[in-house]
């Protein structure tokens, strides 16, 4: 009875009570987003690579070559010479050394070259490698040059199958004006969903990089110029390339040395505290400027980064929060005068001054759930309609699952808030019922 | 007559107890009054006389300053708040001017929750049984009880709000110008329902109204303005410690 009569008189009430729940929804939806997509990319950021213990760069700030390397976020800038990486490959606390070349896309996915160790010695998470789902990883053989390995996504979302072929575009990004379509690849293996940027990634040799960069006409070479992503930098290095590679046109898929340069180097190191030892030689390396970052650290530096602005978002979403739930209890407070009538009526049939205050009371709560339910709610939907995008743009994973024990708390303590916020309207319902007399006329 | 129901002894009351004044403003004082079992009795007064005043005493929301009031042999001024709810929930029916219902219950929700309160009966058919009696008595369709109160003419409200003052069968009936609300032939019909239900369940009645016309159906009628004697008292006191009042 008691909850029927609290249910009725919000049914009753129903264009402002749903007004009501839909601020306090909507406020908690921020809430539990904000929380929700800063677990997901503290957890998604932390699993994306384990097993490297230093990734070389040209010397950049390392975030940049972080984010570049791991994330496919930016670009980098400068390259790492192909005799550097020999170098680094040979020094004696190097256990191994895996180059990647970035900077072409497929229909907005990142194409990375490498060579078949990366598929070795790349892990992520807690030290998973990576599997294939089908197929095989192409070969170093230089015969296998056109070969590409898929990650889960691409091949999901695009719809490729063992066999197909697909043409590589220049730069990154969804439109690409330049398309190396005179270089048609074949899909030879699609990789295991990983939960990484691996799953966003195509994967071709270092060589398959090179064939494709090699211009077959010359009115192409004019595009390359216009949006050439390197273009700008010093010393037109993108071009000087393909001048080169225009020389040799018919050579290029057999000379393993015309790989001039690789965007980044992967490193593993042969014991534990070796990485400091490489990292000081190759931050100290004469013949190029580069530099080499741990990836654990740079992470470090990137959480706490978005730590800062997490705490001010949450702080909002707190503030913002704390005023629907103001809100909620200013208009229960201005339902009371509307109600004098039925307090009284309620006194006079023998309820007690705490049954009124209860009665109040449990409208907050009913609210408040109805509000929790509906902001959890979106928050799924939600994540469930923006995680292809936020994995592709942003490197983050979300994990559409929403009752975390940070979830729990946030809901006991709004309900525990709320509660208090209701009891101003309670205590004034619980006094205007000791004050009423029979006759409210 | 037999053992009196309600009986008033050196009854005070004033609103103004948490005020400073020194003299409280007297609203009610009653020295003796008593009201015997099954009696229909007759409440009249102009208004600032009491009357209020006198009913919310009577179903236990006020309490008198002083004074004893015994109802069903039970001291209701010896009882704690809590208990005092449970006394008018068992055994207090009350009928307003108007607006006896809420609103947004249905008609049988508003029954049902005076039951509820009173916390009588777990017997659910036996419930069900009475209100349907109580409706047909009152000449209500049973189909009344699934309507929203808010639907109901203000004629039918009143009878729904005898059918909820009555269903805890209680053994004093309080109606508060339960009549002024209707037209003449409503007013007649309702007293005659009224009288009826009353009589068959020895119910004792306080009917309060301004309406004289209405008192010669009463075996007892009281004039609110010999039953108080406040005002002597307060001019009494007043002049007593020259603090110029208000009456």
């Amino acid at each position: 009875m008691f909850i029927k009569i609290a249910l009725k008189s919000l049914i009753n009430r129903k264009t402002t009570a749903w007004l009501t729940v839909l601020s306090v929804a909507t406020s908690l939806f921020v809430l539990l987003a904000v929380k929700q997509i800063s677990n997901q990319a503290k957890t998604s950021f932390g699993r994306t690579v384990s097993g490297v213990d230093l990734i070389v760069g040209a010397r950049t700030g390392q975030l940049n070559l972080l984010l570049a390397s791991v994330f496919r976020i930016g670009y980098v800038s400068n390259s790492v010479s192909w005799d550097s990486y020999q170098t680094i490959k040979t020094q004696k606390n190097v256990k191994w050394a895996v180059p990647i070349s970035l900077g072409d896309s497929h229909k907005g996915y990142s194409v990375l070259g490498t060579t078949q160790e990366y598929f070795d010695v790349f892990k992520y998470g807690n030290k998973q490698s990576l599997k294939l789902s089908q197929g095989k990883v192409f070969s170093n053989a230089t015969g296998n040059v056109q070969e590409v390995v898929l990650g889960s996504d691409v091949a999901k979302k695009l719809g490729y199958k063992l066999g197909d072929s697909l043409v590589l575009s220049h730069g990154v990004g969804v439109t690409s004006f330049h398309h190396h379509d005179h270089v048609r690849f074949t899909v030879s293996g699609i990789l295991a969903a990983t939960g990484t940027p691996i799953d966003q990634t195509l994967h071709i040799s270092l060589f398959g990089i090179e064939v494709m960069h090699v211009a077959p006409h010359a009115e192409e070479h004019e595009e390359h110029e216009e949006h050439d992503e390197h273009e700008g930098h010093e010393g037109h290095e993108g071009h000087d390339e393909h001048d080169e590679h225009d020389e040799h046109e018919e050579h290029a898929e057999h000379q393993q040395a015309k790989i001039e340069k690789v965007s980044a180097v992967l490193v593993g190191v042969k014991a534990k505290f070796a990485s400091l030892y490489v990292q000081k030689a190759v931050n100290d390396y004469k013949d190029e400027a580069l530099m080499a970052i741990i990836p654990g650290v740079a992470l470090t530096e990137l959480w706490q980064m978005m730590a800062s602005m997490e705490k001010v978002l949450l702080l909002i979403s707190i503030l913002v929060l704390f005023a629907t739930l103001l809100g909620m209890s200013t208009m229960l407070l201005a339902s009371m005068r509307e109600r004098s009538r039925e307090i009284s009526i309620l006194r006079v049939l023998g309820a007690s001054p705490l049954f009124i205050f209860c009665l109040i009371e449990l409208e907050v709560l009913v609210l408040t759930l109805i509000s929790l339910v509906l902001a959890m709610v979106m928050v799924w939907g939600v994540s469930l309609a923006t995680a292809p995008i936020l994995s592709a743009y942003y490197g983050i994973f979300i994990d559409v699952s929403f009752l975390s024990q940070d979830t729990l708390y946030i809901v006991f303590s709004v309900l525990a808030v709320s509660l208090f916020m209701g009891l101003l309207p309670a205590i004034s319902a619980y006094k205007n019922a000791l004050q009423t007399g029979l006759l409210v006329k | 007559m037999s053992d009196p129901i309600i009986k008033f002894s050196n009854i005070l009351f004033s609103y103004d107890k948490v005020s400073n004044k020194k003299v409280p403003n007297l609203v009610l004082n009653i020295p003796k009054w008593q009201v015997s079992r099954g009696q229909h009795t007759f409440i009249s007064g102009v208004s600032g006389s009491g009357k209020s005043t006198l009913l919310n005493l009577l179903s236990g929301i006020n309490s008198p300053d002083s004074g004893e009031l015994i109802m069903l042999g039970q001291t209701l001024t010896k009882m704690s708040g809590k208990q005092l709810d449970a006394f008018r929930a068992k055994n207090i029916g009350v009928i307003f001017q108007q607006l006896n219902l809420i609103p947004y219950l249905s008609v049988l929700d508003n029954i049902l929750l005076a039951a509820h309160l009173a916390k009588k009966t777990n017997d659910k058919t036996a419930l069900q049984n009475r209100i349907e009696l109580l409706i047909a008595k009152l000449n209500l369709p049973l189909s009344i009880l699934s309507k929203q109160a808010s639907e109901l003419s203000v004629g039918q409200q009143q009878r729904v709000a005898i059918v909820r003052a009555m269903v805890n069968e209680p053994a004093i009936l309080i109606a508060d110008e339960p009549t002024s609300a209707l037209d003449q032939q409503s007013k007649s019909a309702f007293l005659a329902l009224l009288f009826e239900l009353v009589k068959s369940t020895n119910c004792t009645l306080l009917f309060v109204s301004h309406d004289q016309s209405l008192a010669e159906q009463f075996e007892s009628v009281v004039e609110m303005s010999v039953l108080n004697q406040a005002h002597v008292l307060t001019s009494e006191l007043h002049s007593d410690m020259s603090i110029s009042g208000e009456s």
